[in-house]
């Protein structure tokens, strides 16, 4: 997180929000997840006079998008359209760039038991695949999906991506993830930091920094 | 209907169908072979070391939510009861959620501390239902239970509320229940646990009979009722919680399994007990195989299925029991 962020006080979850802190800090512009539980967030802010946006933020492409969306409604035009101008071509530079001959197939596992992994739809895949990797559940369209054990073991990744940053997770130990040879062979690639939980323009340093554990991992 | 026959047949079935179809591409003779310890390693590891011990783990769950299930509606003298009807499944809910918000660690933290938190409710749904002079007023019992797992669903609502932690919704995915902590680990434990309250049921079979006239009319029959009941609700109720540390909370089973044999078959313990106990297996053995390979990649909650191919099936049971 930026310092400048940590300094922004709270007022509550950014899905289905509390609306009436929000009001009290009498804000110019409220900016919304484009999620169906803030729909109604949205309603009664723009119904006592707040003005409000909406932005999807769910992909990599959003990034830029956002960007100008803000500028524009917060008067920063042209720093907005450099830095979606500076990401862009930052990502175009990411997808052409060499990639491994062989990439390292890797499973992104968010959770343990079920297990849940990243699939096609979700930023981290996009992450990931910038990265030089192949995404076992990239043909997933689903952001994230709940599959079996076995499921893992048949599409046999060559490295699990940790997003929690732990090294060591305590379910690595039980017996029926042993089937999975990345798991029993330790095989993990551990990261942390709100880059990896959201699409931000500082998604670029989070490819960058995947593409050296992996790197590293390959070496 | 010839019932052992039936159960029996149905009970291989399900089996071999948990271990023969997953999400990995294996041939029947794959499987096969790997049963009998040829093949390669990747193929030796998911069938033998994935497959037959998940099988074998819902296969025993299941059988043993459907006796306490059959045991509780006799206890409560209340169709709806179900193994988690007596505050197990909030208390269970509870302790999980609390263990993820309080950063539990270890590989068995979140199933051990759900299991802990089934217990603490039994304990506390068991002081609130005995009265005066000792006696488990199972009215009490049913209301007890019922109070008990609302406020632990409220407090579970209040820490997903305040946390900011992200596992906490993996955590209620959890207590959906499934067999994705399945190893010969588990189901070693629980098998070995689940033996002492099963057997110790089973032995109760006449009983529960007397029981399910009322309490009156048992005692005059010559049921020793108040040390039955407690030993019935005690032993019912570890058996779920353990039920909840190795599947979480899987619903229905418990609740329409008895039914479905008592509709069959009728309603003595004594052949209801064993008789439930392989139906409810066949049915979760047979669940999870579905919920692993319907969708596969994809994986659906066990519960999830159990209650999309129980229901109909019960409803028509039910039908046919009503005309």
């Amino acid at each position: 997180m930026p310092p400048a962020a940590l300094d922004v006080p709270s007022v509550g979850d950014g899905i289905a929000p509390n609306v009436e802190a929000i009001v009290a800090r009498n804000p110019d512009l409220v900016v919304l997840y484009a999620s169906t539980a803030n729909t109604a967030a949205g309603e009664r802010l723009a119904s006592v006079g707040v003005r409000t946006m909406t932005l999807a933020m769910d992909r990599l492409e959003h990034v830029p998008a956002a960007a100008q969306a803000l500028g524009e409604a917060v008067g920063a035009q042209t720093a907005a359209d450099s830095l979606a101008a500076w990401f862009t071509r930052g990502l175009d530079s990411a997808r052409t760039a060499p990639r491994p001959a062989a990439p390292p197939r890797v499973v992104i596992l968010t959770w343990d038991r079920p297990p849940i992994v990243i699939g096609g739809g979700s930023f981290q895949h996009e992450l990931l695949t910038l990265a030089g990797a192949e995404n076992v559940f990239g043909d997933l369209p689903q952001p994230s999906a709940q599959v079996a054990i076995e499921t893992i073991a048949a599409r046999n990744p060559d490295l699990v991506v940790l997003l929690d940053g732990d090294p060591n997770p305590a379910w690595a130990d039980r017996p029926e993830w042993q089937v999975v040879p990345a798991v029993r062979q330790r095989r993990f690639v551990t990261v942390r930091g709100t880059e990896f939980a959201r699409p931000t323009p500082r998604a670029l340093g989070a490819v960058r920094r995947l593409r050296t554990l992996l790197d590293s991992v390959a070496r | 209907m010839k019932r052992w026959p039936v159960l029996l047949g149905l009970a291989v079935l399900a089996l071999a169908a948990g271990v023969a179809v997953g999400p990995a591409d294996l041939s029947l003779h794959q499987v096969a072979r790997a049963l009998g310890g040829n093949g390669d390693t990747a193929t030796l590891a998911i069938v033998r070391d994935l497959r037959l011990p998940r099988t074998l783990l819902a296969f025993l769950v299941g059988g043993s939510l459907a006796v306490t299930g059959a045991v509780l509606q006799a206890l409560v003298r209340n169709p709806l009861a179900d193994p988690y009807l007596l505050g197990l499944s909030g208390g269970a809910g509870l302790g999980a959620v609390a263990a993820i918000a309080l950063g539990v660690v270890g590989s068995w933290g979140v199933p051990l501390a759900a299991a802990a938190g089934a217990l603490a409710a039994i304990v506390l749904v068991y002081r609130l239902a005995v009265v005066a002079d000792a006696v488990l007023d199972t009215r009490v019992l049913l209301l007890a239970g019922v109070v008990v797992g609302s406020f632990a669903a409220a407090l579970v609502g209040a820490i997903l509320a305040l946390s900011p932690a992200e596992g906490l919704r993996s955590a209620l995915l959890w207590l959906l229940g499934g067999f994705d902590g399945a190893s010969w680990t588990a189901l070693g434990i629980f098998a070995v646990y689940a033996t002492v309250p099963l057997a110790l049921l089973v032995r109760e079979s006449r009983m529960l009979d007397l029981l399910s006239l009322g309490e009156e009319p048992a005692r005059f029959l010559g049921a020793d009722v108040e040390p039955l009941k407690r030993r019935l609700y005690l032993a019912a109720s570890l058996l779920t919680a353990a039920a909840v540390a190795v599947s979480g909370i899987i619903g229905f089973v418990g609740l329409v399994i008895p039914h479905a044999v008592r509709v069959l078959w009728g309603a003595r313990h004594g052949s209801l007990l064993p008789s439930a106990f392989l139906l409810g297996g066949s049915l979760l053995a047979a669940a999870d195989a579905v919920a692993r390979t319907a969708f596969a990649p994809l994986s659906l909650p066990v519960g999830v299925v159990t209650a999309i191919v129980g229901v109909p099936v019960f409803a028509v049971l039910v039908r046919r029991w009503a005309t």
